[in-house]
This record gives C-alpha cells, structure tokens and sequence, in this order.
C-alpha cells in the first residue's frame, strides 16, 4: 500500500485544524485538504465562543490577539416574547473566524502539519472495507491522497463518511436552518450577547444578537429546517419589528451567511476501518444553544489520542479507532443526549411558557440547564408543574413518573 | 418522455451555505466550486432541501428526462 500520509485531514474548520494541530504535535505527519478558497471563509457561524476555549487555543500555539479573538462579552440576556430578559454572566468571545482558522492553520503548519486550501475532495479511496486515502480536485487538476487514517472533519455535509459507508445523514428533524447578517451601525448594547425567543420569533430556535464591536453584530437566527418559511423569512421580520431598538433601520449589512445546524440525531458510531468523523460531521453540536465549534476541537483532541495510538500499534482497525466513540460518549455524548431531551421539552412552550420562565428562572438555572444538569431541570419543572400544570406533558422526559404521581 | 420530479437550484439567491448537501437523503447535492450540482438521477424529489434552504433557492420542478442514447 501506497502511505503518502499518516493522516489526511478532510475539512479545514476550527475540528479539523485543531486535530490537525494535535495530531502532528504528537509526530503524525499529517495533511489537511478543504475544498475553500480561503481558509476560514466563507463563514457559516454565529461566533460565540466561551472564554475557557479561546484560552486554551492560546495555550495551543495561538497568537493572544484580538485579531482573531475578536470582541470579549461578559454575558448573555435571555429574551421571552413579551420582552422579560434573565441576564446570565459568563465570559466569552464573538470570534473572528476568518481570522480565527487561518492562525489554528498556521498553529498547524508550525507544528508540522500541511494544510491545502482549494482541494475539494469528491470521494474516498478504499481497499476492500478500508479507508486508504482520498480523491480531490485541484483547479482542474485530479489529485489522489493515501493514508492510512483519514479524518472527516467536512462539516454539516458530511459526505466523507457516507462516501466511505457511514451513516452520518443529518435528519431534517434534527437540523436547524440558520440565517445571518454582519452589521454595522447598530445601536447594541456590545457587552453582551442577545438571544430572543418566541414560537413567532423563531420556531424551536431563537434570534441572536452577537456583538463584535461597539456597533456591529453578527444578527442571525436558527429555526427548525421543516417550516414552509424560509430563516431569512423569519430573520427579516424580527428584524422590521425591532428596526428602531436596535438601529436597523439604518444599519449596513457587510456580510451574509447562511447554514445547517445539526440540533441531534447524535452517532453512537463515529468510526470505521481507517477513518473517523470529528464535528459537525459528526452531529456534535450542542442540541440547545446550536454552538458547535468547542465541541468539534473536544473530539477532535480525543480523535488525535486515539489516532497517536493506533499508529503506535500500527492498527487503524475499526476496534482500534472504537475508543475514540466510547470516550466521547463518556465525556460528553450522555450530556448532549440531556440536553436534547430539553430540546423537546423547549419546543413544545408555548409564549406564554417562555414568559413565564423568564419570570421564574435564575442565571444559574439556565446554565444548569444548557448544561444538560438532569437533576436540576427536574427540580425546575416539577416546582413549575405545580403552577402550571400544562409543563408536565412537555416535559415528560424528565418527569414523567413524578409528574403522573403529583397529578394522580 | 419520461417525467420526474427534482430540486432545481436558483443561483442568483444561493448563499452557498451546504445546508441542502447535508441533509439530502441521497446524497444527490454537492457544493462545488460552480455552486450548488443535482444529481437528476438520484434526486428523489422529496422537498428536504427545498424546506430547509434558509433562503429559498431550491424549488421542486418537474423535469422531462432526455432519452438515454444507446451505446
């Protein structure tokens, strides 16, 4: 067999380019390819990372600048329809991705990786039921790659894994469509971000406010992918109804984007013989809240361990690579099952729901909550049952034994 | 003539932003550097994308499939 390669990288984004960063720290000669013109662009993201991760990609070998680490916020409002607000504290980055991917590609290559922009690879190459490399078109030019490990780290598409015979289809029900516009000459308050909720506001998602200056924001929304509306539909009219609070009216859109969020539907099964599937690939994307990117550089910091060993053992088997989907599933995959549990629970609140728990809710409620904390939000919907009874249907993932005893 | 079906994409309101190739049952969507390619062979004509498509820019058409030419 032919080994250009230890590891082929598929996808330049924040997962791919932090294996990438890992891998080849650990001495794996490793090669990324994206299909992109431009590293890190065009962006598909809301920005908000949190403190704790912009910090270690620091500690990682990035720049400490502002260039990427874009605008720092102390905080989050949260927004029922009637305009009730819970505000929860918490450091964090609206990041400057373009920037942000092109440092973690540099990070990279100081390290010893290659990173290849422009390469779209339209397929895998298999020996028998082996990942061994991959096919890419470059300006016109077909390229093959061989490895014998290869990472599918190409997004929401995710077409890597199912070339190669994994299942990794995003289920309409579990995506979200998400809409967005960069702009500036707004009048924000930019020290927090803003997230706006409400069955007509944003079906099953909400509307966010992400500044990342004084007066620019990215402002965007995420719904679910099966309305007959389109999210610019949904984005635009949010935005008319509010057009003079926040300055709308005469703001610049300098940018905008659009994308899939994967909201569920998670992988038990994220390997296979000589390839693994790190990322929005992979569906590992908070159910809640919709950010994937600390998530996606998690596992791609497991799936570098795990790539390290196999070249230790020089096994890239199936068995082999199946630590990198039990590890997952320990650190992080039962806590995002939680949190998709309150994912049906939220989209069945009504407006009338949402203001009340807006009302009843502490700051530290709803980080429990985003944390998917089972214990806690059972304590929160069994105390809210007693005042309306309703909750108890809509959230019968968590309470429904309880829920049938208090109510007889 | 055969009639089928199928998503048809409209460039000039395309974002380019992948939604459609994810979730495409069949794998018949590609984004490529021309923008948005259907597979007319594979689409199924089951309207995901067409809903999902943050923007609207893909319509579900019926199309005549040309005659395959013998060999």
């Amino acid at each position: 067999m032919r080994k250009d390669w230890d590891v082929i990288v598929v996808g330049g984004g924040p997962g791919g380019l932090f294996f990438a960063m890992k891998a080849a720290e650990k001495g794996l000669k490793v090669l990324v390819l994206d299909k992109k013109q431009e590293i890190g662009s065009p962006v598909r993201c809301a920005e908000g990372l949190g403190i704790d991760t912009v910090n270690m990609l620091v500690e990682n070998g990035l720049p400490d600048s502002e260039k990427w680490k874009g605008w720092l916020v102390h905080g989050a409002y949260l927004y029922a329809p009637n305009g009730d607000n819970v505000y929860v504290p918490g450091d964090g980055y609206v990041v400057e991705r373009t920037m942000m991917e092109k440092e973690m590609a540099k990070a990279a290559t100081r390290k010893g990786a290659t990173v290849l922009a422009r390469h779209d690879v339209y397929d895998v190459i298999k020996e028998g039921n082996k990942v061994v490399g991959v096919r890419a078109r470059f300006l016109g030019e077909e390229r093959e790659f061989y490895a014998p490990l290869v990472i599918a780290a190409d997004g929401f598409e995710s077409l890597i894994a199912r070339k190669a015979g994994l299942q990794t289809l995003q289920a309409a029900y579990h995506t979200d469509s998400g809409f967005e516009y960069v702009m500036t000459g707004l009048n924000i308050d930019a020290d927090a971000i803003h997230l706006f909720f409400g069955t007509d506001v944003a079906p099953r998602g909400y509307v966010w406010i992400f500044p990342k200056d004084k007066d620019t924001a990215n402002v965007g929304i995420g719904i679910d992918a099966r309305l007959d509306r389109t999210a610019k539909y949904y984005l635009d009219k949010w935005i008319e109804a509010h057009k003079e609070e926040y300055g709308f009216e005469d703001a610049s859109i300098i940018e905008v984007r659009g994308g899939g969020i994967p909201v569920g539907g998670f992988l038990k099964k994220m390997t296979m013989d000589g390839l693994m599937v790190i990322g929005d690939a992979a569906h590992q994307v908070h159910p809640l809240h919709g950010g994937g990117m600390a998530l996606a550089m998690e596992a791609a910091g497991l799936a570098a361990e795990v790539a390290a060993k196999a070249f230790e053992r020089n096994d890239f088997s199936d068995r082999t690579l199946d630590e990198y989907n039990k590890r997952w599933w320990e650190i992080r995959g039962h806590e995002l099952e939680n949190a998709l549990k309150m994912r049906y629970a939220f989209e069945r609140l009504s407006d009338d729901d949402f203001n009340y728990f807006a009302e009843i809710l502490s700051d530290e409620d709803i980080l429990a909550i985003s944390r998917g904390d089972v214990d806690r939000i059972k304590a929160i919907a069994l105390k809210a049952l007693k005042e309306r009874p309703s909750l108890a249907l809509k959230f019968r993932e968590f309470i429904g034994d309880a829920a049938k005893r208090l109510l007889g | 003539m055969p009639e089928k079906t199928v998503a048809v994409w409209i460039g000039e309101r395309c974002i380019q932003c992948g939604l459609c190739v994810g979730v495409c049952p069949v794998a018949a969507i590609r984004l490529t550097e021309r923008g948005i390619e259907i597979d007319v062979e594979k689409c199924t004509g089951c309207g995901i994308c067409v809903k999902g498509c943050p923007v609207g820019a893909l319509q579900l058409k019926k199309i005549v499939l040309e005659a395959k030419r013998d060999a």
